[in-house]
């Protein structure tokens, strides 16, 4: 018993210090691992002041390296030297030009996407559907000692450009002219008959509107429903919050003749490009595309001269009025007492005679055409028989400018498309006081009862009114779209069936598709720009 | 005779007063150690929780302005303090959100904006106490701004 009990007792006391000595060590192990954890979470919330400096910083530079080629992107012969610093500051933001570029014309570009070596992880298309031209620079994040804490980054700049009315954007509505009151419009009825005028018509593409305010005056209706037919209509809005407040509501009518919502998506600014004052209103939807001297490279009049230099087609220049015929040219002028097709208030407000250009589309002679407003009335005689107008496809394309003699002087009131046209051109009007012009068709389709006319209609500052052909029966197909900064609409006298009249691109399967010969169309014709820019990390070394 | 080991046992099993004073004065030493550090430890975290609280309201509200809106959106945007217990007792005061005009770097013309933040301090619900101020400077593109069109 004695030894038992001696061997007992030292055995329990072992049992409980031993005991005691792992709940301290357990105790210790959780001490330590809070302590050890508070003290990561402290040091965690340290650093969250630099990460949030860091962060910020990073968009800073994304949004001023954007900034940057949005504005200096598209002027002409942009030039930023190589590894040039812009600096907001240390660690606040920055970029360095890598490369830097040398007379930047992102309007002339002929590259595609599917020219680069490499476009991943870029997206082909990008912001807009359809293929485009682009330009890729690159800017990077300025040396670290120089950025500060800022991520390494790569930020491509993709300069895009191509012709909208070739990427489905067929009825394009831009912003009107600067100091005008009244209202850009395309849409009121307006009294009847060769008087009155309404916008009733269909196209067969997408209607982009550039800048709503333009349709607004204090007595347009809000929301303002656009009246024409469309199969989708897109508007370039940039207000920072919309709703409930919606300035300047717009929305279209679909093919159906219910109403169209707009496309509500984001949009990146676009541009034809500088037309002189400040950098900024570049942005701002205007259309200066006819005679620009401040972007050259999307100019229809210097790209008659490009052409002309170049050896292609040379320019003629419409400035007398004698009566005239060659044998080596595609035009001739007359002079009528009596008109072949009288104009809307003849004789009121004319010579005693009528002053007529006539202008033969398929013709192998026909060069670019600069027409000022020494006559009245232009008549575009179209193929006579189906062969005609199938090989006119395949001709070299031509541009055609109309504008008035001289400041607000007389201008071309009347214009006459003769049977159909397939030959690609681009008829471009630039008048100083919105005055209108009349366009009507005569003689009779080649076959069936459609007037198919090709043409890329650019219209800046002129009251264009379509004038539906006097046969019921007879409709209008103008094949290649519109680029308008004014008023476009349709005469009452032809009714308000909007199957009449109809917008449809180029690639209308309604006409051959046979591809020009000479340099590809879209040269031919102005071009929107815009910029997507791809901001990216850089894996640490 | 039969006593004696019972006594010796019993000795031996017992511990001294100046022992167990020395074992009490060590045990409290070390719950004291363990009550303070636990009370630093959760007032450090409480504070964590503050400033992270307020870093990332300052955050979000700069990121909302570079996106386009103009301060006044932002302050409607952003949660209100007002109804806001945690971002209440987080904050002090109201982060300011000043937008400070422009800069031009090479011809770049940016907006600039600065968003300054306080962290509460205090462990009174009933009032506030300025901590550690921060400020972020941001910038945004002058373009998007100039496109937007004034109201009618």
């Amino acid at each position: 018993m004695r030894l038992h009990l001696h061997h007992k007792h030292p055995r329990n006391t072992g049992a409980l210090m031993a005991a005691a000595l792992m709940l301290m060590v357990v105790s210790g192990i959780f001490i330590s691992s809070w302590v050890t954890l508070m003290s990561t979470r402290a040091a965690q919330v340290s650093y969250l002041e630099e990460i949030s400096r860091r962060r910020v910083g990073l968009e800073s530079s994304r949004l001023l390296g954007w900034q940057c080629l949005s504005d200096q992107g598209f002027l002409r012969n942009g030039t930023l030297p190589a590894g040039q610093n812009t600096l907001l500051g240390s660690s606040i933001g920055g970029f360095n030009t890598a490369n830097g570029w040398t007379n930047l014309n992102a309007y002339t570009s002929t590259s595609t996407a599917g020219g680069m070596s490499t476009v991943f992880p870029f997206n082909h298309t990008g912001l807009r559907p359809g293929a485009s031209y682009l330009t890729v620079e690159q800017l990077v994040r300025p040396s670290s000692g120089t950025a500060g804490n800022i991520d390494d980054y790569n930020a491509w700049q993709f300069l895009k450009t191509m012709p909208p009315v070739l990427s489905g954007d067929v009825f394009c509505i831009y912003r009107k002219p600067d100091g005008v009151v009244t209202e850009l419009d395309v849409y009121r009825s307006t009294g009847s008959g060769n008087a009155g005028h309404h916008a009733n018509w269909t196209v067969e593409g997408r209607t982009v509107v550039r800048h709503p305010p333009s349709f607004f005056v204090s007595s347009t209706p809000s929301p303002l429903q656009l009246p024409f037919r469309t199969k989708s209509l897109y508007i370039q809005s940039h207000a920072a919050a919309e709703p409930p407040n919606i300035p300047y509501p717009v929305y279209g009518t679909d093919r159906n003749g219910g109403p169209l919502m707009p496309s509500n998506l984001p949009v990146v600014p676009s541009t034809t490009g500088p037309i002189g004052g400040s950098t900024n209103s570049m942005h701002q939807g205007y259309l200066k595309v006819v005679r620009n001297n401040d972007n050259p490279d999307n100019s229809l009049w210097h790209f008659q001269d490009r052409e002309s230099t170049a050896g292609r087609t040379p320019t003629v220049t419409i400035d007398v009025a004698g009566v005239f015929n060659s044998a080596t040219e595609a035009y001739w002028i007359a002079e009528q007492k009596t008109p072949t097709y009288t104009p809307p208030g003849w004789p009121s407000g004319y010579d005693d005679k009528l002053r007529v250009l006539f202008i033969k589309l398929d013709s192998q002679h026909l060069k670019n055409m600069r027409i000022y407003g020494v006559v009245d009335q232009i008549i575009f005689v179209g193929q006579s028989n189906a062969t005609a107008f199938s090989n006119a496809a395949a001709m070299k394309p031509v541009i055609i400018t109309i504008m008035p003699s001289g400041s607000k002087g007389r201008w071309v009131r009347d214009i006459r498309f003769e049977r159909e046209n397939n030959r690609r051109h681009v008829l471009a009007f630039q008048d100083d006081n919105g005055r209108p012009v009349e366009f009507s068709w005569v003689n009779n389709p080649i076959s069936g009862t459609e007037f198919r006319w090709r043409c890329v209609l650019v219209n800046e500052y002129q009251s264009v009114m379509f004038n539906m052909p006097s046969t019921l029966t007879q409709s209008i197909r103008w094949i290649g779209g519109v680029m308008t900064n004014w008023a476009v609409k349709r005469r009452a006298a032809g009714g308000t069936n909007p199957s009449r009249l109809l917008f449809t691109g180029d690639s209308d399967p309604a006409v051959p598709a046979a591809t020009n010969s000479g340099p590809a169309f879209a040269t031919f014709l102005p071009r929107d720009a815009w910029l997507e820019s791809y901001f990216l990390p850089v894996a640490p070394p | 005779m039969i006593l004696r080991p019972h006594i010796a046992r019993a000795r031996r099993a017992a511990y001294t007063l100046i022992e167990v004073l020395a074992a009490g004065a060590i045990i409290s030493v070390g719950t004291t150690a363990m009550v303070t550090l636990s009370a630093t430890l959760m007032l450090q975290e409480e504070l964590s929780t503050r400033v992270a609280v307020t870093r990332s309201y300052q955050e979000n509200m700069v990121r909302l302005w570079q996106l386009g809106l103009s301060s006044v959106q932002v302050t409607a945007v952003m949660p209100s303090q007002a109804q806001n217990a945690v971002l209440q007792q987080a904050i002090f005061g109201n982060p300011a959100l000043v937008e400070s005009g422009t800069t031009t770097l090479n011809g770049v013309v940016m907006e600039t904006a600065t968003c300054t933040a306080v962290v509460n301090l205090s462990q009174n619900p009933a009032s506030e106490t300025a901590g550690a101020s921060f400020t972020l400077t941001a910038v945004r593109p002058r373009l998007t701004t100039t496109l937007r069109p004034p109201p009618p």
